[in-house]
């Protein structure tokens, strides 16, 4: 049976254990292809949103907001200087190859949340924007007022978070979209995404699972 | 920022968290319980402790006991899960009523395992205290009076003088009869635990629950200091004997306080609710855990049911299933008994052929007329066995018709088990031999990649349902046949009867019209038949010609194979004493042919 459920837009699988736990059982082949056939289907948001990701983040005059390696700390003013440096050097360093790689499939995101009465949602399959750098350029300006919620500011330029809020708007415009990379992708590909990876649930590999198992 | 938060979800799994919140709540509900075993620790003497202590340590071992008699009962019910809920309301029940949690749990487990759930023995155990606490009698009696009740056996209800007797509960409904002792005695339990007599009782209950919990915290924490358990009881009663003295003293001040709390207890109304508040000195901790056990319970409730809806359907499909193998075993056992009737039956035909061809050879023939008597008599052994061969056949034709209906189910399942394994052979082979569907289009990749395999699993399908229509079609005469469709198996007794009796009746051409399977070409049989009728004529002509019957004194049964030769010559055996049977008179001759054999006597014969 298809199942129109969903939270948050994605599909909702009650016993998606289960479902893993009969294809295990019946052969671990199948469990892994079952893997591949979700990897597969998902695979266009991921290919799409590398292709927005762009070579350099630079403004208009050409100076780096972020930049292209990360910085060494070893010129005389920062050598000593160790409360300004940033907590992670990629942070705020711009490599496409790494800002693309982190863009990735993954089965186990860390995020939960309550559903229903007495159920919690896990994800099973999403597509992950995982490095620093790649998810502030993705996010940065999108958020609601409620939800900018400002980190600490090691800078020594102390409006740096204004700064960097009103160039990025500038230099890559959201134009009401979600995010830059991923969820630009998500807008363009995604409905066709999550009816792929229902077909491949529903349609096809639980109807099997059930035949053979003699619930049709 | 949180990186892991930047991502777009596909697919989300749920889990329960219902039951996880209940065993942390539990546990939380044991801390409480367990400091305030170390309140009560701190109010007491030393002496009083290790009395405690002692009583304690049993009250555990008790409780122990009982959890375990409770699981027991609840894993066979499939409803090992619920036994953290189910030990809640045992608990709370013991608590509302004043009854031992051991006397709850014995009632309990005897309910459920009549009811074979745990919502109806709920309901079962609520009337059980009402009634048992109206009438006086004890909650073991009631709730095995009732338990029987709901097994359909009303005698120990009538028993129990509740105003039913076996009249006026014959053929009644037992949830009628539930409802109607909801309705009367409901009400009885909580009148009664609201005496004097009742809140002291549930007092003793508290206490022996506090005694319980810090039991099991005596026992726990002596266990982590190195002390083995089964040396922990008796290292606590040696030290309670050696403090005997001091023991003493505080059994007269355990006395004086009773006293004093009895006093207490008639003076003030809300006594009881106001000591245990103030023992266990947490008021705020406990409401919170009981609001928080009070959801979780609903949740697990929930389970519950899911659970024993479950169990139902498993119990009604275990019965059909048994039922239907007992009524196959029966048509079995039918079928062989009809079989070595007839076996029997032919056996005896030959017996007595057997007796006439002795009685024959005995006469002092030539050996020219002996070969051509034996040689008559074994195409007639043979035309026997070949009957019975000819039975076989056909028999073994219409056995197959019912194997074809079970190997139908069989290649069905197996193809389906093939497809998991990827097997292309084994499919090919499977439908190939069963339907003739091409193997073409089982020809799969399946291990290409993903979307081949996909589609290939969705080629398996609809050609499993492909090959389910044909097998379905070329069954389907089958299902439409009146006497298959009604009972494969008396069909096929039937069959085999009415093919024996037009056997007998008209010969070879009798089983021409099987009205079973028409389309099952029977000619070679009958072509085999007719060949060996027509030897064993030729046979028996050219033996009647050379031996004229007269001489013989045999008449041979001719009608058996129908030729419509109904000449020949009647022996008349006269034998002294009574017959009853063909089979007294053919055990009759042969006695008297071995007679002959043993003395060397001749066999006279009178015409």
């Amino acid at each position: 049976m298809a199942r129109k459920r969903t939270f948050r837009g994605s599909v909702v699988v009650d016993d998606f254990d289960k479902l893993v736990k009969e294809l295990k059982k019946l052969d671990p082949q199948l469990k892994k292809d079952f893997s591949k056939a979700l990897n597969a289907a998902a695979t266009p948001l991921r290919n799409t949103a590398r292709n927005f990701v762009p070579a350099d983040v630079t403004n208009g005059s050409g100076v780096p907001i972020f930049r292209p390696n990360p910085p060494t700390y070893t010129s005389p003013s920062w050598i000593n200087d160790t409360e300004h440096r940033s907590r992670d050097p990629l942070r705020w360093t711009w490599q496409p190859g790494e800002i693309k790689a982190g863009i990735k499939i993954t089965r186990s995101r860390k995020n939960k949340a309550p559903f229903g009465y007495n159920k919690t949602a896990y994800s099973a399959l999403a597509v992950v924007n995982s490095k620093p750098a790649g998810a502030i350029y993705e996010l940065a300006g999108a958020g609601r007022r409620s939800s900018r919620k400002r980190t600490k500011s090691v800078s020594r330029n102390p409006n740096a978070q204004n700064d960097f809020q009103e160039m990025i708007v500038r230099v890559a415009p959201l134009n009401g979209l979600k995010g830059r990379m991923l969820f630009k992708a998500e807008a363009q590909v995604g409905d066709k995404v999550r009816q792929e990876v229902e077909k491949v649930i529903n349609e096809r590999l639980r109807k099997f699972v059930r035949a053979v198992n003699g619930n049709r | 920022m949180a990186t892991a938060d930047v991502g777009v979800d596909l697919v989300t799994r749920l889990k329960d968290k219902g039951f996880k919140d209940l065993e942390k709540s539990s546990k939380k509900q044991d801390k409480v319980l367990g400091a305030l075993g170390k309140r009560l620790a701190a109010a007491f003497s030393i002496a009083a402790v290790v009395n405690f202590g002692k009583a304690s340590v049993k009250a555990f071992q008790e409780s122990q006991k009982e959890a375990n008699r409770l699981r027991t009962q609840l894993d066979s019910l499939n409803l090992g899960f619920a036994q953290p809920f189910l030990t809640d309301f045992i608990q709370k029940t013991q608590l509302a009523t004043g009854i031992s949690g051991g006397v709850l749990t014995d009632a309990f487990n005897t309910l459920s395992q009549a009811t074979n759930d745990v919502t109806t023995a709920q309901r079962l155990l609520a009337v059980s205290l009402d009634i048992s606490a109206a009438t006086g009698r004890d909650l073991s009696t009631v709730t095995t009076a009732l338990q029987r009740g709901f097994a359909g056996q009303t005698t120990a209800l009538t028993r129990l003088k509740i105003g039913f007797t076996t009249a006026n509960l014959k053929g009644r409904d037992f949830d009628d009869v539930l409802t109607e002792l909801e309705t009367k005695f409901t009400g009885s339990s909580a009148r009664a635990a609201d005496t004097l007599e009742g809140k002291l009782a549930r007092l003793t209950q508290a206490v022996d629950e506090a005694k319980e919990a810090f039991g099991e915290g005596l026992v726990k924490g002596l266990d982590d200091s190195g002390v083995a358990v089964e040396d922990l009881q008796k290292d606590v009663i040696n030290l309670g004997e050696a403090l005997g003295l001091l023991a003493g003293k505080t059994t007269g001040f355990i006395a004086s306080v009773n006293k004093d709390v009895q006093k207490y207890f008639e003076e003030s109304d809300r006594a009881i609710a106001k000591f245990v508040r103030n023992i266990a000195g947490n008021i705020t901790e406990i409401t919170r855990l009981e609001e928080e056990r009070g959801r979780a319970a609903l949740r697990a409730r929930g389970q519950i049911f899911k659970t024993e809806k479950e169990n139902a359907k498993e119990r009604a499909a275990e019965e059909a299933r048994r039922a239907k193998e007992e009524k196959a075993a029966a048509a079995e056992k039918a079928r062989k008994a009809k079989r070595e009737a007839l076996e029997n039956k032919a056996r005896f035909k030959v017996d007595a052929d057997l007796i006439n061809l002795s009685a024959a050879l005995r006469r002092g023939l030539n050996d020219k007329d002996k070969a051509a008597a034996i040689e008559a008599f074994n195409l007639k052994k043979s035309g026997y066995e070949n009957d019975i061969n000819a039975i076989k056949t056909l028999e073994n034709t219409q056995r197959g018709y019912y194997n074809f209906l079970l190997d139908g189910e069989k290649v069905i399942t197996e193809a389906r088990v093939a497809t998991t394994t990827k097997s292309i052979a084994e499919i090919d082979k499977l439908v190939t031999a069963a339907k003739g569907v091409s193997s073409q289009e089982f020809k799969l990749k399946i291990n290409t990649n993903v979307p081949e395999l996909v589609l290939d699993l969705a080629k398996i399908e609809a050609a499993l349902q492909r090959y389910q229509v044909q097998v379905d079609a070329a069954l389907a005469p089958l299902y439409t046949d009146p006497i298959f469709s009604k009972n494969i198996v008396e069909g096929l007794s039937i069959s085999e009867k009415q093919l024996i009796d037009r056997f007998m009746a008209s010969g070879a051409q009798g089983i021409l019209q099987n009205p079973f399977r028409p389309d099952v070409d029977l000619n070679p049989i009958i072509a085999q038949i007719q060949q060996r009728e027509t030897t064993y004529t030729a046979a028996r002509g050219a033996y009647k010609a050379i031996t004229p019957p007269e001489e013989l004194g045999l008449t041979a049964n001719t009608s058996f194979m129908g030729t419509g030769d109904t000449g020949g010559t009647v022996v008349n055996v006269n034998i002294n004493g009574s017959l009853i049977s063909q089979n007294d008179l053919v055990a009759a001759v042969t006695d008297a042919v071995y007679a002959t054999q043993r003395t060397g006597n001749s066999l006279i014969i009178e015409q």
